[in-house]
């Protein structure tokens, strides 16, 4: 018996230190470390392009390592605050406000020219733009919300809200679990979209929250007015319900984002998606769209920088651009790869395309986190009746007031 | 090291043993769990306290400034603080309460001759072996109005539904009712394990003394349990105070303040509002909390002096 | 009733009490059981009926899609591989350590010996997360990231405080003359540790390995935040990956979370009969 117990502890230990081998750089040659927040399948396609490029460049080896949102901002302080961490961060823009103030992230001109920047759309290099500077180099713009319909029990999209009750109303049978529509009602990613409609801004120009206004208001009532007036939807619908009835054929219309477009036409669902329609009273469900892209770390070493530019050189060239644009249903930011046959045929990114005109830039600024947690608990109350929507609208503008103040260190 | 074993006696002193075990051999035995928790714990809470002190925050990342006590004086004068520890103390107190009694009562069942109840108990002490974030999402799941299990079952008896996920107090109550599945079998094994080192012949005395069962358990089991649950009980406590995953795993979040515990602020301060420095304060009042309740249950039910 | 009926069951008890304490101990057995079912329930599922609104268990369309996709399709195979690994590894440290530490507070008199019991106890008052970044700064000035042992750390020290306890109460109900006759045999003291008492200790050790591997298997907070290469994940840090953001796949993480929790369940069957006798944290006068 303890011949056993030692044996499997010698075995044990090999094991851990097989796994744990040492990554030393050479000298002459450079490692780059990203980490980063891609889909499932765009890993892959990142690691294919990589071998490519490390083909290419026998002297520049890729590490790359995955984490999910919020893993990537918290690990990427950490490790900060120890004197390591990774080269390039790949993630949403809106980590640019947060990595900025505190000083994670250089420019990325540091690195590139302005020349070498005109090849992307401006509007994209725009989202990742504080303070006059460039933080991120986008490679897709997008991520919006848009109305996915079953072309199989909606004909034609409906443009207006009337037009959508009228059209989904027969489907509605929550009794026996089938829809006209349903979407993810709690979470403020897609409230905002109502905000919009009604021509409300998270922000003035001063960066000062501006949610207590007639556009919360109306918005907070449409909300409710749903399921209370409108008599669509369910009873705490959440993501993975309106998810999963769509592919299930139980639903008519939900509304999702660019992300999740590919999987309802995998899931064999005729699917057709269009800009959200207008709101009584207002005008588009205005979601927020933005870009995703590479951030240089502040502790990039200089003998680096060269090798930072030829991977952007690379994975950010027409071709390499439009593969990961086509992968994710977001429209590439290389405008040389928005005239490729493959983007122009492909039907996603025409939906991509045709919907991001009904969006509007989702701030990047630090605040953004307070306007965040400021909607989330008073719009949970307005659905469930414990407040109205004045109410609401005064305490979520003092909620984000305060939250502010906190990430100000204030 | 050599302080702590300067007065070093062992129990007893067969002449053969004082020989073979010397101050130092205390140590030997000591040393090497001493050094595994010094060294994760002292210079992590030492850091944390300078943190306490200081300002970190998203803005003062790298170069925060020293200034003394400004965050626990902000800790106090900021109300929610005393609404979150009473939500803590209610949500400790009840779980910690129906894992007791929930516990002893089953581990009483259990200790009885019954056939089959060694398959009962691997049963019942499942809630324990599934890993805790599975059974908190899974919870989450059951808490759905329409598609979740105990609405449907709620239904099936004729009663309401309940909006366990909308209402901050219902999802409270619904975080309450998840760690309590998750925790008694934890105190259930305690209490048998005591239960079954009991000396029988002290029920056998009772029965012929005429002793009811009800006496038998207030004046022979409860009591003889004491020392087995007492320190179960204060980690039970401590685990449950600081029990960070049920509550944002089933309130999807931290969104609402209302389904807030302490740690979980700590834990939103930190890592949602960045403010390093004022978490670190927030966790060193939490700390004071549960030392000084640990020092008075201790003192109060008289274990400690066991040890001697 | 007949004598052989009722050695099987207390003396005194009526048949109606008898089926009363069943009745009871099957409620809560199903109260017990019941997620877990709930769990395997939707692993069984095929994907186009995740919401149901019936207490069913097993579906009539029932199939094992999401099982052989969570295997052959998810790197659940390498996460089962890691996981038992860092586990196991935390499961034996921890128990040598806390075995002799336990062994020095049922057997030793020493000066602080209160004060280091206690500070066991008080290590586990800290909330845990104002310790990550201290602890993950220190553990990268040690080298020690994207590494097994940077994991094995925080987790020993994690699982040692309760089992110290545990083992200390334990050792508190084997006789003292145990060791005396064996001095006198001639062991010294930690052979007579090792060769008398130790053996004697059996039910306590596997609960406190059970308790040091349970620790490990189910932790995710340190794990995502120690490693990096996808090669090294854990169970937990895999199946939270699965599940995070906006594309998990229900069916798929519920079938990885049966697998996952398949192990855990084993072990407790497996030591089932030490799980009784083992957990003494304090001694039973009497």
């Amino acid at each position: 018996m303890k011949k056993i117990i030692s044996l499997l502890l010698v075995l044990i230990l090999a094991f851990s230190l097989v796994a744990c081998s040492t990554d030393e750089a050479n000298d002459g040659n450079v490692e780059l470390v990203i980490w980063e927040q891609m889909p499932n399948d765009a890993d892959l396609l990142f690691d294919e392009i990589a071998e490519e490029f490390m083909a290419a460049n026998p002297n520049i080896t890729i590490s790359r390592t995955h984490y999910e949102t919020e893993q990537l901002r918290t690990n990427f302080q950490s490790a900060a605050l120890a004197g390591e961490g990774p080269d390039l961060v790949y993630g949403p823009s809106d980590n640019v406000g947060i990595f900025m103030v505190s000083e994670l992230i250089q420019p990325i001109t540091n690195v590139v020219s302005l020349d070498y920047l005109e090849q992307f759309a401006p509007n994209a290099l725009e989202d990742g733009k504080v303070d006059g500077q460039y933080w991120e180099l986008p490679d897709v713009i997008g991520n919006q919300i848009a109305m996915l319909y079953n072309k199989d029990m909606v004909a034609e999209a409906p443009k207006t809200w009337e037009e959508l009750v009228e059209v989904t109303a027969e489907f509605q049978d929550p009794a026996n679990g089938k829809y006209g529509f349903l979407y993810n009602e709690k979470e403020p990613f897609w409230f905002v979209a109502w905000f919009g409609a009604y021509g409300g801004k998270v922000f003035d120009d001063e960066r000062n929250p501006q949610l207590d206004n007639e556009a919360m208001v109306k918005a907070l009532q449409f909300t409710k007015d749903i399921r209370s007036k409108y008599n669509l939807g369910e009873f705490d619908m959440n993501y993975d319900m309106a998810d999963a009835m769509f592919k299930e054929g139980n639903a008519a219309i939900i509304l999702n984002g660019a992300w999740s477009w590919s999987s309802y036409k995998e899931a064999g669902i005729n699917v057709g998606i269009a800009p959200l329609p207008t709101v009584p009273g207002g005008s588009n469900g205005l979601p927020f769209s933005s870009t995703k892209g590479y951030m240089i770390s502040s502790f990039l070493k200089d003998e680096k920088k060269e090798a930072v530019a030829k991977f952007f050189e690379f994975f950010l060239n027409a071709e390499n651009d439009a593969k990961f644009a086509l992968l994710k249903a977001e429209a590439p930011t290389n405008l040389e790869a928005r005239e490729l046959e493959s983007i122009k045929n492909d039907e996603l990114q025409k939906a991509a395309v045709e919907t991001i005109n009904f969006t509007t830039p989702m701030p990047i600024i630090a605040e953004m986190r307070a306007i965040w947690d400021s909607i989330r608990p008073e719009l949970e109350a307005v659905i469930s009746g414990d407040t109205t929507p004045e109410a609401a609208a005064k305490a979520m503008q003092e909620r984000a007031i305060d939250g502010i103040k906190i990430i100000k260190g204030e | 090291m050599a302080t702590l074993v300067k007065k070093l006696k062992t129990i007893n002193k067969p002449k053969p043993e004082s020989q073979l075990v010397n101050k130092w051999t205390p140590a030997f035995y000591m040393l090497p769990a001493m050094f595994v928790m010094l060294s994760m714990v002292l210079y992590p809470f030492g850091f944390g306290v300078w943190l306490s002190f200081t300002n970190m925050s998203l803005t003062k990342f790298f170069n925060p400034d020293f200034i003394w006590f400004r965050n626990y004086l902000r800790l106090f004068q900021d109300g929610v603080i005393f609404s979150t520890f009473l939500r803590t103390i209610i949500w400790t107190f009840t779980n910690v309460f129906f894992h007791v009694t929930i516990g002893l009562f089953l581990a009483l069942l259990l200790n009885r001759k019954l056939p089959g109840k060694s398959i009962l108990r691997v049963l019942l002490i499942i809630p324990w072996a599934v890993p805790q974030y599975i059974s908190a999402l899974t919870w989450r799941s059951m808490f759905n109005y329409v598609y979740g299990a105990i609405n449907i079952a709620l239904k099936m008896v004729g009663l309401n539904p309940i909006n366990w996920l909308s209402d901050p107090t219902m999802t409270f109550i619904g975080a309450i009712l998840a760690n309590i599945w998750l925790g008694f079998p934890f105190m259930m094994m305690i209490a048998l394990g005591g239960l079954q080192s009991i000396d029988k012949s002290l029920y056998e005395a009772a029965d012929i003394d005429g002793a009811t069962s009800l006496q038998k358990l207030k004046n022979i089991t409860l009591p003889l349990l004491k020392p087995v649950m007492t320190p179960a009980i204060i980690l039970g406590t401590v685990w449950t105070f600081n029990q960070i995953n049920v509550i944002i795993l089933i309130a999807g979040g931290f969104g609402n303040e209302k389904t807030q515990i302490l740690v979980t602020e700590v834990y939103r301060l930190a890592f949602n509002f960045y403010r390093y420095g004022y978490a670190a304060a927030y966790s060193v009042v939490i700390f004071l909390m549960l030392l000084v309740f640990s020092l008075i249950y201790i003192r109060n039910t008289g274990i400690m002096k066991e040890l001697d | 009733m007949s004598k052989k009926l009722s050695s099987h069951f207390e003396r005194n008890d009526s048949p109606l009490k008898t089926v009363l304490i069943y009745l009871i101990l099957l409620i809560f057995v199903f109260i017990a059981i019941y997620p877990l079912l709930n769990v395997l329930s939707v692993s069984l599922r095929p994907n186009d009926s995740l919401f149901l609104t019936t207490l069913e268990i097993v579906p009539d369309n029932w199939s094992l899609e999401n099982y052989r996709k969570a295997l052959f399709e998810k790197d659940l195979l390498l996460w089962i591989r890691n996981s038992l690994l860092i586990s196991t590894l935390t499961a034996l440290t921890g128990l040598s350590l806390s075995a002799s530490a336990g062994y020095a507070f049922s057997r030793f008199r020493f000066f602080g010996k209160k004060t280091a019991m206690l500070l066991f106890l008080v290590t586990q008052m800290f909330p845990a997360p104002m310790l990550l970044l201290p602890m993950f700064i220190m553990l990268t000035k040690l080298g020690l990231i994207n590494n097994f042992f940077g994991l094995l750390i925080p987790y020993t020290a994690t699982a040692v405080p309760f089992t110290v306890w545990l083992m200390k109460g334990y050792f508190d109900t084997i006789p003292k003359s145990l060791e005396e006759s064996a001095y006198i045999d001639g062991c010294n003291s930690f052979k007579a540790f090792y060769k008398v008492i130790l053996p004697l200790a059996t039910p306590a050790l596997a609960i406190s390995a059970l308790f040091g591997f349970m620790s490990a298997w189910s932790e995710y907070i340190v794990a995502q935040i120690i490693l990096r290469k996808s090669s090294m994940l854990t169970l937990p840090v895999g199946l939270v990956q699965l599940q995070m953001d906006f594309t998990a796949e229900w069916g798929v993480y519920s079938a990885a979370a049966i697998i996952t929790t398949i192990p855990v369940v084993i072990l407790f069957v497996a030591l089932s009969k030490y799980l009784v006798g083992g957990l003494t944290l304090g001694g039973v006068k009497g």
